[in-house]
């Protein structure tokens, strides 16, 4: 039985390779590197910005927590694009759904110069949670390799919860319009604090479009150089501690929304009196058949007890 | 067929029927995406491997159980992930037989023991539970294994099994105040005290202490401090709030069978949060004490109500649960007096309560709709449909004493 991604990582954190120095160096000064971008181009385009250094802190801190700060960053090189296609859609009803989303690179570049793969970066909101061990078990049926950047308390209810960030690992499919990428998240939605007299039945949970990354090996200067303010740190694989630099495409999906049913205050007055009417009335009952219950004694017992 | 065959047989062949569910199990995990193993299991298991890595089992989330449990589920990593499974069918199939032993030292006869037993061991009920992966046998089995030696009057046996219950699972620890006062003079066969008026302060303690109850409160005293006290040495404080703490405050305002699922959602972060906590509370300590005090002396029926008012009146309320008061059913059986008709039509409105509280929740869960009132109404018919079905299994009850004079007595079964 495979432990849980969790676990993986602790194990692995244990056994660490030794610290190459000069590589480690390397690596924090590049990492520290690329924060202070996100961070001066914020001047130009805060909004952005802030998401984008939000994104990178959370990886490089996810990186060093799974030990893989030793090893040496591998670069990218940055085939031109024109924009991508993100095609989200939901499927099913209630609290479990399944989100799927569909990554197509232009056709103009049906065939990429250099092997590429892909990688989303999904930001699930507090309202809702992904549970890695089912995934864990979709794996073997096509399913994408999740790794969660912080865990995940799948029992909290949305106001007690954080968002939390997923990183999804899923090969490039060779299609007739060119390469697309289609994975399934497997998603729930969480409980909510009930709706107070006068508030909305239901809740509205917002699950914005994804990040699509992308990482290209190959020698530089092959194609267009990168743009640095484009360009984050996460691991190369779901099972490796292996370091590559990933590309930001262009392409936002829209945004998916979600209903979530609330339990409703006005209904509190029915509720408490009707529950402890039951539960008094229940427990008057019971009691008076048990007494009765215990007087029902042995005939002959209850003979020999007298002589 | 069943009634030719002798008790051993019987539980070999419910042993095979779960073996070959296990493998069905297996093969459907392997090639579906619907799991046949509940999800415990694999709780278990990953808990099982955090803790051959020398780590806490508490590092899997959702692991609420005693480490014993993570440990005595190592072979899963070591020699077969199916170890468990295996283990948990076989103290399923040794609890039928503990049910056969405990009707047959009651003096039922041994074709209906047989049939008693069989109610359990070809159950699909506690079949696929077993199989599944859940490991509610094993406090089954220690259970029915303290029932047996009370009744063999084993007294230190039966108070080392009580206490490893409980410290598995909360809910054997309603029967410490029937098993206390079932030790009274009709079970130690000493008259001494009887006759005495009760004069001074030890006149009164010697009536309730007695060398049974000594042996009682000191052998499962010291076996629960015993087994809490290494797992609190190895763990730590994060062993009991996982093991008994959340059990015993658990708050889940997600929908469950329980009839104050709605109250409790309604309330939750309100002011009335900890009255509500005492009003669902009362009822079932009010209703433990007084059924404990006055029907000990059937101890296995008395039990039997104890972990129905228990899983009935609790603030969370799963299918799981159902199994802790099934397990006893076999046992009380002969000392019902019922048409066939009647207990048709209690299993039939009891599978039909469930039913009608399951059809709300399916719309809530799969189909986003605000049914929460309605699952509110079925909670409540549910509840009502119990306190009716317990009501008519106490009118049904003979209520014999099981001990006089210090020895087992037998039921008598010619009424």
């Amino acid at each position: 039985m495979q432990p849980s991604f969790g676990g993986q990582f602790e194990i692995f954190s244990t056994r660490r390779t030794s610290v190459r120095g000069m590589t480690w160096l390397t690596s924090a000064c590049l990492c520290a590197a690329l924060l202070l971008i996100h961070n001066s181009a914020g001047l130009k385009n805060p909004g952005a910005t802030d998401h984008a250094a939000e994104l990178t802190t959370s990886l490089l801190e996810f990186i060093v927590k799974t030990g893989g700060r030793e090893n040496r960053i591998q670069h990218t090189v940055c085939p031109s694009l024109s924009a991508v296609r993100v095609n989200r859609t939901a499927q099913n009803q209630g609290f479990h759904r399944d989100v799927v989303t569909e990554v197509t690179l232009p056709v103009a570049m049906a065939t990429l110069p250099v092997p590429c793969r892909l990688l989303l970066v999904e930001t699930v909101p507090a309202g809702m949670y992904v549970d890695l061990h089912q995934v864990t078990f979709r794996t073997d049926f096509g399913g994408p390799q999740v790794l969660a950047l912080r865990d995940i308390d799948v029992e909290q209810a949305a106001h007690q919860s954080p968002h939390h960030k997923l990183l999804l690992y899923s090969p490039l499919q060779q299609g007739p319009k060119g390469f697309t990428w289609r994975v399934v998240l497997p998603v729930h939605l969480r409980y909510h604090r009930w709706a107070g007299e006068g508030e909305d039945t239901s809740a509205t949970v917002k699950l914005e479009g994804p990040d699509v990354l992308m990482h290209c090996e190959g020698d530089r200067p092959v194609t267009t150089p990168c743009e640095e303010s484009r360009l984050f740190p996460a691991p190369c694989y779901a099972e490796s501690q292996e370091v590559c630099l990933w590309q930001l495409l262009n392409g936002k999906a829209e945004p998916l929304l979600f209903q979530v049913p609330l339990g409703q205050q006005t209904h509190a007055g029915l509720v408490i009196t009707g529950t402890t009417v039951a539960a008094a009335l229940g427990s008057w009952l019971i009691l008076a058949a048990a007494r009765r219950a215990s007087r029902v004694s042995r005939r002959e017992g209850a003979k020999n007890k007298e002589e | 067929m069943i009634l030719t065959m002798n008790i051993l047989r019987l539980c070999l062949l419910a042993l095979g029927a779960r073996l070959v569910l296990i493998a069905y199990g297996e093969w459907q995990d392997r090639t579906m995406l619907v799991k046949y193993t509940d999800v415990d299991y694999y709780v278990f298991s990953d808990a099982a491997q955090y803790v051959t890595n020398g780590q806490s089992p508490y590092n899997r989330a959702t692991y609420r159980y005693t480490p014993l449990l993570a440990w005595m589920l190592t072979p899963n990593i070591y020699i077969s992930p199916v170890f468990g499974k295996l283990l948990f069918v076989l103290s399923d199939v040794i609890a039928g037989y503990l049910m056969h032993q405990i009707l047959l030292l009651r003096g039922v006869d041994a074709k209906t023991s047989k049939m008693c037993a069989s109610v359990w061991l070809f159950n699909p009920l506690p079949m696929g539970v077993s199989s599944r992966g859940n490991a509610e046998a094993l406090t089954i089995m220690l259970v029915l294994g303290t029932l047996y030696f009370v009744m063999t009057k084993c007294t230190n046996t039966a108070a080392f099994l009580y206490a490893t219950a409980v410290h598995f699972r909360i809910y054997p620890a309603t029967y410490a105040l029937p098993l206390f006062l079932l030790m009274d003079e009709d079970y130690t066969g000493c008259t001494c005290n009887r006759k005495q008026a009760t004069k001074t302060m030890s006149d009164f303690i010697g009536i309730f202490v007695n060398p049974s109850r000594v042996q009682l409160v000191f052998t499962s005293a010291m076996t629960f401090v015993l087994l809490t006290g290494l797992c609190f040495v190895m763990y730590g404080q994060e062993f009991v709030e996982e093991t008994y703490l959340y059990h015993l405050t658990r708050r889940d305002i997600r929908h469950n069978f329980s009839v104050y699922f709605y109250m409790l959602y309604l309330t939750s972060e309100s002011e009335w949060s900890i009255v509500m906590g005492i009003v669902t509370f009362l009822p079932q300590v009010v209703l433990l004490v007084a059924v404990s005090c006055w029907l000990y002396r059937d101890l296995p029926f008395c039990c039997f109500v104890q972990t129905f008012l228990f899983v009935t009146f609790n603030k969370v309320c799963t299918s799981q649960y159902f199994l802790w008061y099934l397990s006893l059913l076999p046992v009380i059986l002969p000392t019902l007096k019922m048409k066939i008709q009647d207990a048709v039509t209690m299993a039939t409105l009891w599978f039909l309560g469930q039913a009608l509280w399951l059809l709300p929740a399916y719309y809530l869960e799969f189909q986003g709709q605000n049914t929460f009132l309605y699952i509110w109404a079925a909670g409540i018919l549910f509840f009502a449909i119990n306190v009716w079905i317990l009501i008519k299994l106490l009118n049904a009850h003979v209520h014999e004493p099981m001990f006089s004079k210090g020895k087992l007595v037998k039921l008598n079964m010619n009424d």
